[in-house]
């Protein structure tokens, strides 16, 4: 039943990741501004080179074109060429995917860890001062933004206190080790967790509020269970649904890297890429880049669909 | 039960670990500068000593800021300033340009001109050798042109090339090794002007030409040169040795031992992608040492200045910013283009804006050039503007387009002139673009007036670009060559003397025909750490750091 399932999600992710691709190269060659507009930053290239480059990354034919030979390519298992840096689309995404990875990975792990906890406390008593206190903690939360956050903590850790780097992921000193790189992690860890924990504890206190209205919360009260058995055992569990579809859209962050946060702390992810590619235009790697996202969003989705059935066995797939 | 919800948290850590790789593997694949040195063995060279140097203690190491990321890895393919910083600490050049526009010998000791200026024989040094010890000769510059101007080799920036007997106008060679490149013995290479020049121009031009070695990319097919392996780790002269390097975030160098000029004083060199926003907290915990291009933000400024630990510096460049005039709209007359020069409160956007960090102007030539005619005036007059303007029969009633990049400057500087404008009784309306469909907007759209930026250079006809009806660039939309004419009989003549007073009318003519209302020039702000000496902040915004003549105190 399961495995039948998962086949037939497969089938249905397969033309979506197509459609997205197709969508992502349309709209990216129809917006204004070409790799050619993007070169005359110098404004002495001459309209021999631009003529030259335009012919040879196929600039001159019709989008729809470019797409296919695109895709190509693609199912040939080759994601092409930086325009700007001539390296392989593949080996930019890949080296600078661990980097991201980590950030976001660590901010998702200290996240969960934070926010579920304080959802549930702030649920178990509601409208009394805990819950009064994390509620107004996870909206000064997910009001900061996060470039104003991220500032705050390096003026205060780095620059005042002088205890954690501003910025980059190693010193100077031409030693690079994990525990530096840690280091270097804990400022945009905790910025980029921050607004995530904003949003989750809310999430998680009112799904632990409804929940905890349920008939079988009360049935097990009444067999004289005491309230944090029934809080974690019953409730926790039914709880966690809507919160798991929650947790599980930010997973592709992980290989989608965080824009700001990265661009604030100079952490060379994905995110960064992302700018960069898009200011020159360069197609190759902004299409290699939405292909990992949408691979990951499809697969982090199949994820979750899985995670429910565990969670609540009542949810069967068809 | 309970065991499937052990399964799921188990599920979980497994995805979040596999994701972030904490495994015990590392967690960041940073390619080791021994994993560098075995790269480049492959590559059929040797790394030499970079990897010597690994000890920490008492190593003097300087990490310079740099705003954003280096691309290519291949000196005369790009057109990006960041990475020719980059190249600079590996690579050397023939001479580097200097803010008052003399020029500083590099790999060329000196140079002679010929009696009708049209060739320029560089007598080289003797004692280079590339870091790979071979030595360095007369050859590899002859080489490094030839490869440059092979069409089928990518060169973003050949036009460098395009003064050089033998090329065409983009810079790429006629026939097979055509450019009139050529070596007289070990130490001497004399370059063949198309026609008589004044070579300072040439100078100025080939500064961003880093020479390359022979011995490694002789025989290379174009498709291997163009391929970004034969560059990751570079084999230069230059003061230092790459070392290593982690995609979009920093390279490391350290220092050449057998620099022709001495050794620098800098053990190890990194050079770091720093935002600007984070740029002066990076300098006040001292983990950067110096921003050499991208300036310091004007809102950090103060707080800058105020730090013990740094030094600062204000620069006057030639960078400038210029308000573009659509002169294709019918209403754009030359009176009224004129009038909108008039009426902007260029004091307004040097004082306010600019915190008095930058100069006005209304020509491109900036006042730090020695070519700045000192008989121009600075004009503000909005009450003549607005009677120009009604004399003209413009329409009152009409909304103009300011289109301009994102961007904190440009987004103030354009609201100011709205503010102007407004003043005049004309309606503005400002559009934001990224820089790129800037382009695309101002070459194809209905736009009235644009903002933008250009670097600028000590060359007086820099400008030419941007008022040439033939050229890419041509955004003002100038139909004629009354203004290009008089930049290519000022270039005609070979002496300075010559030149000046044909760069005195163009700035007169210019500002008759007002093209665009060029605005102010914007001072580099630069800052270092007080344990920096001899750095010549002046000439960096001409490419020119000199890195290895830093002194650092322990």
């Amino acid at each position: 039943m399961k495995g039948k399932y998962i086949v037939k999600r497969i089938l249905i992710a397969i033309p979506t990741f197509f459609g997205i691709t197709l969508l992502a190269y349309l709209i990216m060659s129809m917006a204004p501004g070409s790799p050619l507009d993007a070169l005359l930053a110098d404004p002495r290239i001459t309209a021999e080179e631009l003529e030259r480059r335009s012919q040879e990354l196929g600039l001159d034919r019709p989008a729809i074109i470019q797409y296919f030979t695109w895709l190509k390519s693609f199912l040939m298992g080759d994601l092409g060429y930086s325009y700007s840096s001539h390296r392989a689309v593949m080996t930019m995404i890949t080296e600078r995917l661990g980097v991201t990875a980590l950030l976001a990975g660590s901010a998702l792990i200290v996240g969960i860890v934070v926010a579920l906890p304080l959802g549930i406390f702030a649920a178990s008593k509601p409208n009394s001062l805990r819950d009064y206190i994390s509620g107004g903690l996870s909206f000064v939360m997910v009001a900061t933004p996060s470039f104003f956050m991220g500032l705050l903590l390096i003026y205060i850790f780095a620059v005042n206190l002088g205890w954690l780097p501003s910025g980059g992921i190693f010193d100077s000193t031409g030693v690079k080790t994990n525990a530096m790189l840690l280091r270097h992690l804990i400022l945009p860890c905790i910025v980029l967790a921050f607004q995530n924990i904003g949003s989750w504890v809310r999430y998680m206190r009112s799904s632990m509020l409804e929940v905890m209205q349920e008939d079988y919360i009360m049935t097990a009260r009444a067999k004289g269970l005491h309230k944090w058995s029934v809080n974690l055992k019953h409730g926790l569990k039914n709880a966690l649904i809507p919160v798991v579809t929650v947790v599980g859209m930010s997973v592709p962050s992980l290989v989608g890297g965080a824009v700001v946060t990265e661009q604030v702390f100079n952490w060379p992810g994905i995110g960064m890429l992302m700018v960069t590619a898009i200011n020159a235009r360069d197609y190759p790697v902004i299409m290699g880049i939405t292909v990992i996202i949408a691979i990951a969003v499809l697969v982090v989705n199949l994820i979750t669909d899985l995670v429910y059935g565990l969670l609540d066995p009542r949810i069967s797939y068809r | 039960m309970k065991k499937k919800w052990m399964r799921l948290c188990a599920l979980a850590l497994g995805i979040v670990m596999t994701l972030t790789g904490c495994g015990g593997a590392p967690i960041v694949d940073v390619p080791s500068e021994d994993a560098g040195s075995s790269a480049t063995t492959s590559s059929g060279t040797e790394q030499g000593d970079a990897s010597s140097t690994e000890s920490t203690g008492g190593e003097k190491v300087v990490t310079i800021a740099i705003e954003k990321a280096w691309d290519s890895m291949m000196p005369l393919n790009t057109n990006n300033n960041y990475s020719r910083i980059v190249y600079d600490q590996v690579y050397d050049r023939l001479t580097m340009s200097n803010a008052d526009g003399t020029f500083t010998p590099r790999l060329a000791e000196s140079w002679t001109v010929n009696e009708d200026s049209t060739a320029i024989t560089f007598k080289l040094v003797e004692n280079a050798k590339w870091h790979d010890g071979e030595p360095f000769t007369a050859e590899d510059v002859v080489f490094s042109f030839q490869m440059y101007s092979d069409p089928e080799v990518e060169a973003l920036s050949r036009y460098h090339l395009q003064y050089i007997d033998g090329v065409d106008a983009s810079g790429a060679e006629l026939s097979e090794d055509s450019i009139n490149v050529v070596a007289n013995g070990d130490y001497e290479v004399t370059f063949t002007f198309k026609s008589a020049m004044f070579p300072d121009t040439f100078l100025s031009d080939i500064d961003t030409v880093f020479i390359i070695p022979k011995h490694i990319f002789e025989g290379k097919t174009a498709e291997e040169i163009n391929s970004p392996e034969l560059w990751a780790n570079p084999v230069g002269t230059g003061p230092f040795k790459y070392a290593s390097e982690i995609s979009g975030e920093r390279m490391e160098f350290v220092k050449n031992e057998d620099y022709f000029d001495g050794p620098a004083d800098i053990d190890r060199l990194v050079v770091r992608v720093v935002d600007s926003a984070s740029l002066l907290a990076g300098m006040m915990s001292g983990e950067v040492d110096i921003n050499v291009i991208g300036s310091i933000p004007l809102q950090d400024w103060d707080m800058a200045q105020e730090q013990e630990n740094l030094v600062t510096e204000s620069v006057p460049t030639t960078s400038y910013s210029t308000m573009i005039i659509n002169m294709s709209q019918p209403y754009m007359t030359q009176t009224a283009r004129q009038a909108f020069s008039m009426a902007v409160n260029r004091q307004v956007l040097v004082d306010s804006l600019l915190q008095g960090q930058g100069q006005q102007i209304v020509t491109p030539i900036s006042p730090i050039s020695p070519y700045f005619n000192e008989d121009i005036q600075v004009w503000y007059d909005p009450d003549k503007a607005k009677q120009m303007l009604e004399e003209d029969g413009f329409p009152f009633d009409e909304e103009l387009v300011l289109v301009t990049s994102s961007g904190a400057d440009s987004e103030r500087t354009a609201s100011l002139i709205q503010q102007d404008l407004q003043k005049l009784g004309v309606k503005v309306r400002i559009q934001q673009f990224d820089f790129a469909a800037l382009m695309d907007y101002m070459r194809e759209g209905d736009f009235d007036f644009g903002m933008i930026g250009s670097g600028g250079t000590m060359d007086p006809s820099e400008s030419r670009e941007m008022i040439a009806p033939d050229s890419s660039v041509n955004f003002a939309h100038v139909p004629d060559d009354s203004l290009t004419s008089i930049i290519d009989e000022a270039n005609a003549q070979l002496t300075f003397d010559a030149r000046k007073p044909l760069f005195d009318e163009y700035q007169e003519k210019i500002m008759e025909i007002s093209p665009m209302a060029y605005l102010y020039t914007k001072n580099d702000l630069v800052a270092y750490n007080k344990k920096l000496s001899n750095v010549n902040t002046a000439n960096f915004s001409n490419l020119n750091l000199s890195t290895w003549t830093w002194k650092v105190a322990e």
